[in-house]
């Protein structure tokens, strides 16, 4: 008897302090699967999540790297035209948050969107900056970067707050903002049209352009884009007379 | 003397800038980046704006660019000496703060270094002035270079080498028209390479430097007086030319071509009433409507999994290794890449100015821990062929088409190139996409001069028409045409009137294919350019081409500018490829255009139907080409 309880002992895999352990196997697979589990959740919850992060996009030569000097360090600098983003933290005055991390993405069209793809996880709110002095051609440019990112299916899924800020008041063939607002929904609302692609598309990339903005029976207007919340501002982007109190009011709001 | 001095970051951040009126330095400083740094051409440290020559350096280290102009007649020597020098000290005693990049905001103060650094520089050149030319040494000559079996002249031998040579010419002038066989071409070029670079007296290839020189393609608004008939040309291709002018039978028409002969060869009078021809002739193939409304699809190339970095390391790649890469480390991967893009039908002088861009971009770099230096090197390369794709502005045909019928006038697009590259398929193409997004097309038939051409968009025409019947009486595709013979930019003007009168959208201008050293050729396009004022000027290239592709792009854009007598000349807007479909993923032409006139691929032509039309992906072509 006693022998066989021994052997009967020995046989099951008796671990020291008595955790019946079925077979080593087992524990690798159940750590694995928990590992891939948690890594899974991490991305899904890192792409659905709102960061920290304030994303400046804009036209190049709107004045982005300009207000992002004037926001993040109270400056005034010249500037060149960018080709990398400059990242910053902004402490927002006043409030116990973690800091607002602000990102300047460059507005040339050879880079801007390589940049974009990179930084847009996490974002919380997109200034969008339009040089309100440039004319038509620079609210087709606007434009064409706003349609962009409202399509972007990061932008989409995450509801970030959208700033649309008419630069360069102080010159004198400046617009206000309903003018800009006006021009920028007939622009948008002309580039859905042309940028719709067929439903057979293949590519990843169509798919992304496919989704249309706001509502299809009518001209586009930024109401339509509820819940995404689209607020218009303008003023001077830096000189003398910078004035940048609605964009301080409204990183306030968003953080 | 130097007229400006800057010191930016790449953020576009001016951390020091030199005494002068601002707006003109940053002017030039813009130009600089926009037309060098961003289209990928950093090889050479030179560029040219206006009076001014830039010379500029760039730390990749702390990603900054240290830019210098001075008056571009002056030709300053210590000026690559100052900025090396100005760099190190940067370097050296703002290193800590420079690391630091919220620092760039808080600028540098500098005006003592740079005073102190220049007139050592300035001091410098002087002293090499004045140097008087030291002798080469041995090494340094030529002489060394040449085999000793070369140099060892036997009278009998000599003459039996030009002999042989002669008659390998003669040879290969008579089998190429009949024979054409490849490898007896192949040999015979080389052996009259030999003997050119030989009656050069240059060793290091005949390929002259003078040929490729990128920044002249930007318009200066220089008159550059055109020479009588001259282009210059290496030797080594105009032997090319010709012989392929010799390879190619010339066209003969029986009855000796001359102009009394116009009357039988026209064909354009019999079965002028188009409308008699029944639709019942026409059977179009009805299941393509409605495939091209909206925007053209983006091209598909076959590409495996995609290699994407685990973003495990992501994480980690914020540590730095402290490896700093040098020219030398990145050297070897670069020559590996440049092979594998020339493999895949990248134009070989373009795939050598992009490795040498990316090098020096690369200069300096710190690498990450977990990043490997071919790793690095493959993904920079990458980076800039992407960017090379990317358009620096973009070309929405419909957009700009609507905006000109807005503006109650019709939006032309020109087609240019070489013969037999596909413009009037393609130019079908287009119009098949048009007329599907609701746009009323005139095809104005300015080709005059290739038999049948004018038939042939009649035929498309009819085609289209049956496919999308008139609307409200108004026919979607008309065709204007007067016939052969007559001038391109009188027709063309006439074309584009009809369609003002007519309020027809777009006019799609047919021109007939040439070669790019036939001058009165391109002086006609020139002169139908510049009459006409086309909104896109489109150039057609094949992209089965592979080399060629940089001299035809570069003699088609200097003829455009050359000989139009304006100060801003109309150059080519853009760029459509066609016969995509017979490379598999040899793609690099794309990038070989690109490179070249720095304008963006507006179309791909993928087959002959009339819906084998897609936009670029940018994406997709590079996946192809690293692969």
């Amino acid at each position: 008897m006693d022998n066989d309880s021994n052997t009967g002992k020995s046989k099951s895999s008796r671990q020291p302090g008595g955790i019946a352990i079925k077979d080593p196997v087992m524990v690798g697979v159940f750590f694995s699967i928990v590992v891939v589990f948690l890594t899974i959740m991490y991305f899904y919850i890192r792409n659905k999540k709102r960061g920290r992060s304030i994303i400046i996009v804009g036209p190049s030569e709107a004045g982005k790297t300009a207000i992002f000097i004037r926001i993040g360090f109270g400056k005034d600098v010249d500037t060149v035209t960018s080709t990398s983003p400059n990242i910053t933290e902004y402490e927002v005055p006043g409030d116990a948050k973690a800091p607002l991390i602000l990102k300047d993405l460059p507005g040339h069209e050879k880079v801007r969107m390589k940049y974009w793809d990179s930084n847009k996880i996490g974002v919380r709110g997109i200034l969008c900056v339009v040089d309100a002095a440039g004319g038509s051609k620079s609210i087709r440019d606007a434009a064409e970067v706003l349609y962009d990112v409202l399509t972007d299916s990061i932008v989409n899924s995450v509801k970030p707050d959208i700033l649309i800020f008419a630069n360069k008041q102080d010159l004198p063939t400046a617009k206000g903002t309903k003018v800009i607002r006006l021009q920028l929904e007939r622009e948008i609302t002309t580039l859905r049209l042309t940028k719709s692609a067929s439903l057979e598309s293949i590519s990843g990339n169509s798919s992304a352009s496919s989704k249309m903005l706001g509502r299809l029976d009518r001209d586009f207007e930024f109401d339509q884009l509820y819940p995404m919340k689209v607020e218009f501002a303008e003023g001077i982007g830096n000189g003398e007379e910078a004035d940048l109190k609605v964009i301080f009011d409204w990183l306030q709001k968003v953080a | 003397m130097l007229d400006l001095f800057v010191i930016f970051s790449q953020g576009g951040i001016v951390l020091w800038c030199c005494q002068g009126s601002k707006d003109i330095i940053l002017t030039s400083v813009n130009a600089l980046i926009r037309s060098v740094i961003l289209q990928e051409r950093t090889g050479d440290n030179c560029y040219e704006h206006g009076q001014l020559t830039l010379q500029y350096k760039l730390d990749n280290e702390f990603e900054l660019v240290f830019v210098a102009g001075y008056q571009k007649m002056l030709k300053l020597s210590y000026v690559d000496k100052f900025l090396d020098d100005i760099h190190r000290e940067i370097r050296d005693r703002f290193r800590t703060k420079l690391a630091d990049k919220r620092f760039h905001a808080i600028g540098l103060a500098i005006e003592d270094l740079y005073a102190e650094v220049l007139q050592k520089a300035e001091v410098w050149g002087i002293q090499i002035a004045n140097q008087p030319k030291s002798m080469r040494t041995f090494e340094e000559s030529r002489k060394s270079k040449k085999t000793v079996a070369s140099m060892i002249e036997r009278p009998g031998d000599k003459t039996q080498d030009k002999k042989n040579v002669k008659n390998k010419k003669q040879e290969s002038n008579k089998t190429i028209s009949y024979h054409g066989d490849v490898n007896e071409n192949e040999e015979n070029e080389e052996a009259m390479d030999a003997e050119i670079f030989d009656s050069n007296g240059t060793g290091d290839g005949g390929y002259q430097e003078g040929d490729f020189e990128l920044p002249k393609l930007v318009p200066k608004g220089i008159q550059r007086k055109p020479g009588p008939g001259k282009f210059t040309k290496s030797p080594k291709s105009k032997t090319m030319k010709a012989e392929k002018d010799k390879g190619k039978k010339p066209r003969l028409w029986e009855l000796g071509g001359s102009p009394k002969d116009l009357a039988s060869l026209d064909r354009t009078i019999k079965d002028s009433d188009s409308s008699t021809i029944s639709l019942q002739e026409i059977n179009p193939d009805q299941s393509i409507l409605g495939k091209m409304k909206g925007m053209i699809k983006p091209l598909e190339v076959v590409e495996d999994d995609k290699k994407k970095e685990s973003g495990v390391l992501n994480l980690f790649k914020g540590l730095v290794s402290g490896k700093t890469l040098t020219i030398d480390d990145v050297t070897p991967s670069l020559e590996k890449l440049k092979d594998h893009l020339i493999s895949k039908n990248v134009a070989s002088e373009v795939a050598v100015k992009l490795c040498e861009s990316v090098a020096t971009k690369l200069n300096g770099k710190v690498l990450g821990t977990f990043q490997t230096v071919s790793s690095t090197v493959r993904s920079a390369l990458e980076g800039a062929l992407l960017a090379l794709l990317r358009p620096k502005r973009q070309v929405d045909v419909l957009r700009e088409a609507l905006e000109a019928r807005r503006q109650g006038r019709p939006f032309v697009i020109t087609f240019c190139g070489v013969n037999g590259v596909g413009k009037s398929t393609n130019l079908a193409k287009i119009c098949f996409w048009l007329i599907e997004n609701d746009l009323r097309v005139l095809v104005a038939a300015c080709d005059t001069f290739r038999a049948g051409a004018v038939e042939q968009l009649r035929t498309h025409s009819r085609h289209l028409n049956a496919l999308h019947p008139p609307k409200g009486g108004k026919a979607c595709v008309e065709l204007y045409e007067k016939g052969y013979g007559k001038d391109a930019a009188g027709v063309a003007s006439e074309a584009i009137s009809y369609a003002k009168d007519n309020r027809i959208d777009v006019v799609l201008v047919d021109t007939a294919g040439r070669m790019q050293d036939n001058e009165p050729l391109m002086r006609a396009l020139a002169k139908l350019i510049r009459v006409n004022e086309p909104d896109l000027v489109l150039f057609v290239g094949e992209a089965l081409v592979g080399n060629e592709a940089v001299d035809q792009l570069v003699k088609f854009n200097r003829a455009l500018a050359d000989f139009s007598d304006q100060t801003h000349p109309r150059l080519i807007d853009g760029m459509v490829l066609t016969k995509f479909d017979t490379i598999d993923d040899k793609v690099g032409a794309a990038v070989s255009m690109a490179y070249i006139t720095g304008q963006p691929i507006v179309f791909v032509g993928t087959g002959q139907t009339y819906t084998d039309l897609r936009a670029l992906d940018s994406n997709a072509v590079v996946a192809a080409l690293m692969k």
